[in-house]
This record gives structure tokens, sequence and C-alpha cells, in this order.
């Protein structure tokens, strides 16, 4: 039954994740639109996501990068606010760090211009995702939200999610080996409300609806941020034409994709294994071939 | 799982969402999500003070906070004529 969708699906070029992985009836696609235009670094959204799904500590560390501690995405953090120091100032706004009056080193170097790049990176819920394509359990499965979950009951821990995943975000616990990741609070979902991120986020930098819809939102907030002067704010993640087939989440940044740390022209991992599969069936069929030419010429002399 | 059109169909036909979302088999909120794309946190809460009543009730409790603050006002500077000052707090 689910096969039959999953072909009918293919062959009617639907490019619905949620459809394409076999539910006939299904909800709209929810998504997140992380403007990071209005972070403003306060966490809200790492400690919520830890509270909501009982996420352990993951290390109580100095990484001595500004007021990131968190370093990155991992099996123990679904959502990490970034921190990027730029001496640069922001449109609009008079930067400038001066201290003096107040008895601090005064630090100046290039102006005294800084600004702070702040963005809540999480699991971007690809269209094509590749974790979910090499996982051999079903742990990892498409919801009827579009969105990607993994069912801890199930993972074996094998790992191969961890490579597959272009954005890094996926990851193994170590004392246990299982592989962790946002479920876009898949159990909040289920009654109605939304992600504990989007709920604790206090500027509405993380927004959680339907994805079309927050697309629309997401054009006209960087058609108003460009018109104001920020010639430098870009969308990433938002285009279904891209390498993974579009982000379920999807960001408005303030510079190029690399300053945030994440990857400029995702592609999914599994991209070209059915041109593989291809290649290695054809090299099979000439080997075989070749085999018995050569048994039966053997027989013939 | 129903679609967004199942849910306003069956709210199109005058049922609300506790019993559309029954009939779907589905939680409530979930079937207010689904209609209209809004978390079921985010729908806004009646505004009190567009009640008749409630307004009433903010302008009585208004007014008798004023005449208290008035009465307490009067009280005290009544007081501070009739004590002469004791001295910097010093008792004795």
């Amino acid at each position: 039954m689910a096969s039959d969708n999953l072909l009918s699906g293919l062959l009617a070029g639907d490019t619905d994740p949620a459809a394409i992985s076999g539910f006939h009836d299904h909800p709209p696609r929810m998504g997140f639109f992380t403007d990071t235009s209005v972070c403003i670094g306060c966490k809200a959204c790492e400690v919520a996501c830890k509270e909501w799904n009982n996420i352990p500590e993951d290390g109580l560390n100095f990484t001595g990068m500004s007021y990131d501690n968190t370093g990155g995405l991992g099996a123990d953090t679904w959502r990490h606010v970034a921190f990027i120091e730029q001496r640069k100032p922001i449109a609009g706004q008079i930067a400038g760090v001066h201290h003096g009056d107040v008895g601090a080193p005064e630090v100046d170097e290039g102006g005294g211009d800084l600004r702070w790049l702040m963005a809540s990176d999480v699991c971007k819920h690809c269209t094509n995702a590749a974790c979910l394509d090499v996982c051999p359990t079903g742990s990892l499965f498409r919801t009827e939200f579009g969105t990607v979950v993994v069912q801890e009951d199930i993972c074996n821990g094998c790992g191969y999610c961890i490579p597959a995943c272009p954005y890094g975000v996926i990851d193994q616990r170590k004392d246990d080996g299982r592989a962790w990741k946002c479920t876009l609070c898949y159990d909040r979902l289920g009654v109605g409300m939304e992600p504990a991120c989007a709920k604790a986020c206090p500027t509405d930098s993380i927004q959680f609806g339907p994805l079309d819809e927050l697309r629309e939102r997401a054009a006209q907030r960087l058609d108003n941020l460009q018109a104001a002067g920020v010639s430098d704010a870009r969308l990433y993640g938002h285009d279904p034409n891209d390498g993974v087939g579009g982000d379920g989440a999807f960001f408005l940044l303030l510079d190029e994709p690399e300053v945030y740390g994440l990857p400029p022209d995702p592609v999914v991992t599994t991209r070209d294994l059915p041109s593989m599969w291809r290649h290695v069936g054809a090299a099979a069929a000439t080997l075989a071939v070749g085999l018995i030419a050569a048994f039966a010429g053997g027989r013939r002399s | 799982m129903p679609t967004r059109e199942q849910v306003q169909r069956l709210l199109d036909d005058g049922l609300g969402y506790d019993d559309a979302a029954r009939r779907l088999g589905i939680h409530p909120g979930l079937a207010q999500l689904i209609a209209t794309g809004v978390p079921v946190e985010r729908v806004p809460a009646p505004v009190q003070e567009a009640d008749e009543g409630t307004l009433a009730w903010i302008r009585e409790r208004a007014a008798a906070d004023l005449a208290r603050q008035t009465r307490t006002r009067v009280s005290s500077s009544k007081q501070a004529k009739k004590k002469p000052s004791s001295g910097d707090g010093v008792i004795g």
C-alpha cells in the first residue's frame, strides 16, 4: 500500500516529501523559518529544547568563541546558537565598542566597529534526506508533517546516517551509540502545539508554521531588509531546487552561509547512489559475459 | 492523518474543532493547527477589557484606589505636622 502510494507520488512528479513517503492524506508540510536578523542570542531555544526533550548535558566547556560554549549541533544539542563577531557595522546602527568612560581598556582595531551575528541552527529536515535514505532499520522516518524523526528505540547505532548528513547535524551519543537529532517536537505537533524552541523564542526569530506560508513570509522579510539597505541579507535553504530539494528548516542570514558554519551548496549525499549502482551492475554484467565467453572458448579449444 | 481540506469541510458543516477532531480521530489542537496553520498556543486569548462588566469593575477599582491614596496622603501629612522631629532617629 505504502509502496503503491510512493510509486504514484513519484510518477505524479510530487515534490511533497510526506506524499512521496506514502502518506496519501496528510496535513501541510510544517517547518521552521529562522530569521537571524532578529536573533538576540538569548539561547532560550537551546534551553527550551533541552528541557522539553530531556536532552542530557552536552559538556560544560569554555570554548573561547565569543558567547558560544555549545560549539555546534550534536547528539545532545539539537538547537545551537552561533555567535559570530565581525568588525563590520550593521546597516543603520551606530556601531562601536567604546568602554573608555567605564574604565575598561579601549579596544580599537579597524575603527572599533563590531557586529554580532547570531543564528540558531537546527536540523534542516531536508526534502531529500540522505540520513533517512541510508538508515537500514527504519529508525529514521518521514512524518506526515514532512519532517524527519529518529525513533531511538529502533536505532541500532550503525552510524550510517552520521556521514550521510550534508550539514553534519545528526550525531551519535557516546554512551549508547544511538543517533539523535531534532524531531521538530513531533510529540508537540501531534496536539497542535508549536516546537519548544519556537515557543520560547522571545523575538520570533524562530518561526514555525506551514512551510509554504513561511517561505512567503521570508521572501517579504528579505525584500523589507534589502529595501532598508541590508544588502547582504539572503535566504538559505528555502529553494526547492537546491541540492537537497529545499529544507524544512530554512534561514534568513546576514552574510555568507560559510560565516555561520553552514555549507554554501549542500547536496544530498545519496544523490549519486543510483548512478553508482548502475555502474556496478554494468561492471558485474560485463564481468559475467567475459567469464562466460572465456569458459565457452576454453571448452571449444 | 487528515488534510487541511478535510478539516475545513467539517468546520464548514458547522462543527467545532472538538467535534471535527473526534470524527477525524485526532487531537482538537491538531485539527486547529491543520486548519489554520497556527499553533494552539498562539491563538489570541479573548481580551477581557473588551467586556463592559470588566471595564466597569476596572473603573470602580481605579476610583477606589485614587480615594484611598488621597486619604493616606492627607492622614500622613497630618501626622507629620503633629509629631515634632525626634532628631535623626536617635531615641532617648
